[in-house]
């Protein structure tokens, strides 16, 4: 059974989209037989009617999908018809018009009246007509019953009233077969069915939050549910029928937006702006696609309007804290900048300005001891040797700030680094006239890493020049390096046998000109330390230090494997 | 410094009187010091060598056998008296030397970009300072064999 004809309900009837041409002209219920006895009983009231009214036809004609067909044909003198006989709809016969009209049809003379001069029934004689409908007791139309005759007649006298009263009865029949039908039944269920089904997706587009439009090809609104009520403020009555884009901030892009549904199928995110009668903006993003009539004829376009006001204010406010994240970073790197700036010209202040007044104070006590020696006393010459003596100190601590200042300031440029062939050298390097004594020195395999060459190069002449340095009290001087990988991390361990430190003094051993030995004992200004843990912090690494006194110190550094730098 | 303009073979360009005693002292320890003109800033470099203003006079006069120029001084810093006197044909040919006490390397970099022959850092030490300059006056006015132009 074709869907069209059992739309329920008159929301639905109507919409021109479910008529299917090919589909029956009229709903009928084409499926209930009529039984014969009842067929019989119909046939016994025909001729009685044809008998009174005197005419050669009385007829009842039953519509199908495509044509009539004579159901009970009187059995009077001249009856041109005969029971089972088909004609075709849109043929132009009079019952036609009875179908179509649902009244009374009435042509006296058909030869004087130039609408039906030249129908069907007047080729085969039958010029005057009087037909009613007949009906299914739902409304749906079985068909008629008429009289025709030769001659000009105006089914006078009581014609007509019989012609209704047989009518009626015949409509009783119908009703009585109808209810007792099994068809019926099982289309009741059937129309049910459909009908609480509509009502369902109706309520699911009604409550649906969303805005939710069919357009037809015009741009015209045919349907809305509530939210587009809601978020235009216009009435559903008014909404109906009018132009779709003349809802938006931009109709033209509106517009835009339902033509390219039609023309590709579908939009997607199509990103539009409702403006309310009450002039409330609503940001929204359209999803719609066309959708099909039975043929598979583009009858329409659905389109579901997703209010994005939330989310976008939500991006904006990010957008927001984002930009003002940016602003305070970039504001920060400035402050640095100008701090790093200030500094550099600090530094090379100090390396140019304090060296100069260092030298004259060296230079001219030298001049002293050599041309005015006659005149200094022997403790006056040892004071002046004091002077230069101290002149050489502080000019080693300006260098040593330099340096450490140097590694605070350089960018960092990340390679692969080979420790332990940079450990060797290094170690070569530090010990130029020791190539015989190598048994003392173990350097075991170190892990590869990622760093400022030479930068790390640093590290390892601070360190392995602190072990060599600090053994040297020592009979037999032993410096183990060792390397190994830990999670995320590449350990480096330089261990020696030398004086040692205490343990309480751990924390002072990466300061800045933080010395635990005497100066008689060792040289230095204590910067070594301070700069490998600059370097190593710089590299996102950590360094540490046991010790004890009189039995060594080990010094470790930590790289992380995957390069983060500061 | 010097009265006698005609025979200068050492230029110093040196702001600060004593570098410039220590440097003129450490020299004439080595007998360098006798033809040496002393300035005190880029200005007057540039006068003495390109023979105008004060220095006028010394149109045909030979040009000194080494500049020793300072970097930082007032007026015209030293690295620009370096960049004019290598972007002129008449001066480009004349050796300086930057003596300085900065051991900065952009001032290394910066000094060589701009054809500097020479670059020392004057160390703290004063045998050591004494020891580099003589060895520098030594070089440039005895050891180095200077362009010799007809035009």
């Amino acid at each position: 059974m074709a869907g069209a004809q059992l739309v329920p309900g008159n929301a639905m009837r109507g919409q021109t989209m479910l008529i299917d041409s090919k589909a029956p002209k009229y709903p009928i219920l084409d499926g209930i037989e009529i039984p014969e006895n009842l067929l019989q009983d119909w046939q016994i009231t025909a001729d009685l009617l044809a008998d009174l009214a005197q005419v050669p036809a009385a007829l009842v004609m039953r519509v199908h999908a495509r044509e009539f067909e004579v159901v009970v044909a009187s059995n009077s003198v001249g009856n041109v018809y005969q029971r089972g006989e088909r004609a075709p709809l849109s043929g132009g016969i009079y019952c036609e018009n009875v179908m179509s009209t649902q009244n009374k049809l009435l042509v006296p003379n058909a030869l004087k009246d130039p609408a039906w001069a030249h129908n069907p029934d007047v080729a085969r004689g039958m010029i005057s007509y009087c037909g009613l409908p007949l009906n299914w007791p739902n409304g749906e139309p079985f068909g008629t019953f008429c009289l025709l005759d030769r001659k000009e007649n105006i089914f006078g006298g009581q014609t007509q009233a019989a012609l209704q009263r047989f009518c009626d009865s015949l409509q009783l029949s119908l009703a009585k077969l109808y209810e007792t039908s099994p068809l019926k039944l099982h289309l009741n269920v059937a129309e049910a069915e459909v009908r609480s089904a509509a009502l369902y997706a109706r309520s699911l587009i009604e409550t649906s939050l969303d805005p939710l439009v069919t357009i037809n090809s015009e741009g015209k609104i045919t349907d809305v549910n509530e939210a587009t009520v809601q978020a235009t403020g216009v009435s559903r009555q008014q909404l109906i029928g009018s132009d779709f884009s003349g809802y938006f901030t931009e109709p033209d892009r509106a517009r835009a937006g339902y033509e390219q549904v039609f023309a590709k199928g579908l939009v997607k995110d199509y990103p539009l702006t409702l403006l309310g009668l009450s002039g409330k903006l609503t940001d929204v993003l359209y999803n719609a696609s066309v959708y099909r009539n039975d043929k598979g004829e583009v009858a329409g376009v659905f389109a579901a309007a997703r209010d994005i006001t939330e989310r976008k204010r939500a991006e904006d406010e990010l957008a927001r804290h984002r930009d003002h994240l940016e602003e305070l970073v970039r504001a920060r790197t400035d402050e640095l900048e100008t701090a790093n700036h200030d500094l550099e010209g600090f530094a090379y202040s100090v390396s140019h300005d304090l060296r100069g007044p260092l030298r004259a104070i060296d230079g001219f006590s030298r001049q002293v001891l050599k041309h005015c020696a006659d005149q200094v006393d022997a403790e006056g010459q040892r004071y002046l040797n004091l002077v230069r003596d101290n002149t050489r100190k502080m000019s080693q601590l300006i260098d040593d700030i330099l340096a450490f200042s140097r590694m605070g300031r350089l960018g960092i440029s990340i390679v692969d680094v080979d420790m332990q062939a940079l450990a060797r050298t290094v170690f070569a390097e530090l010990t130029p006239g020791l190539a015989g004594h190598e048994s003392d020195i173990e350097i075991g395999a170190l892990p590869p890493c990622q760093g400022d060459a030479s930068m790390l190069r640093q590290v390892w002449v601070n360190l392995l020049g602190n072990a060599l340095k600090f053994t040297r009290p020592k009979a037999l001087a032993r410096v183990e390096v060792e390397g190994r990988t830990e999670g995320a991390e590449a350990i480096y361990c330089v261990k020696d046998n030398g004086v040692g430190f205490d343990m309480q003094y751990a924390d002072k051993l990466f300061g800045v000109f933080q010395r635990l030995h005497g100066i008689e004992e060792f040289e230095g200004t204590g910067i070594g330390l301070a700069i490998v843990k600059r370097i190593i912090t710089r590299h996102g690494g950590r360094v540490w230090a046991q010790g004890q006194v009189d039995q060594g110190a080990t010094f470790c550094f930590a790289l992380p494997t995957k390069g983060k730098t500061q | 410094m010097t009265a006698d303009l005609k025979h200068v073979e050492i230029l110093l360009v040196e702001d600060n009187p004593t570098d410039a005693e220590l440097t003129m002292m450490a020299l004439r320890e080595r007998k360098l010091a006798n033809h040496l003109v002393w300035v005190k800033d880029g200005a007057q470099a540039l006068d003495f060598l390109f023979a105008r203003a004060a220095y006028a006079n010394r149109q045909n006069e030979e040009a000194p056998k080494v500049v020793l120029l300072d970097l930082r001084l007032p007026k015209v810093d030293g690295l620009e008296v370096l960049r004019r006197l290598k972007a002129d044909e008449r001066t480009k040919s004349i050796p300086v030397a930057v003596l300085t006490s900065s051991k900065e390397d952009r001032d290394v970099i910066a000094s060589y970009d701009l054809g500097v022959n020479s670059f020392v850092s004057k160390p703290v030490d004063f045998d050591e300072f004494a020891k580099v300059v003589s060895e520098l006056g030594l070089y440039w006015l005895l050891i180095n064999r200077p362009p010799v132009r007809k035009d």
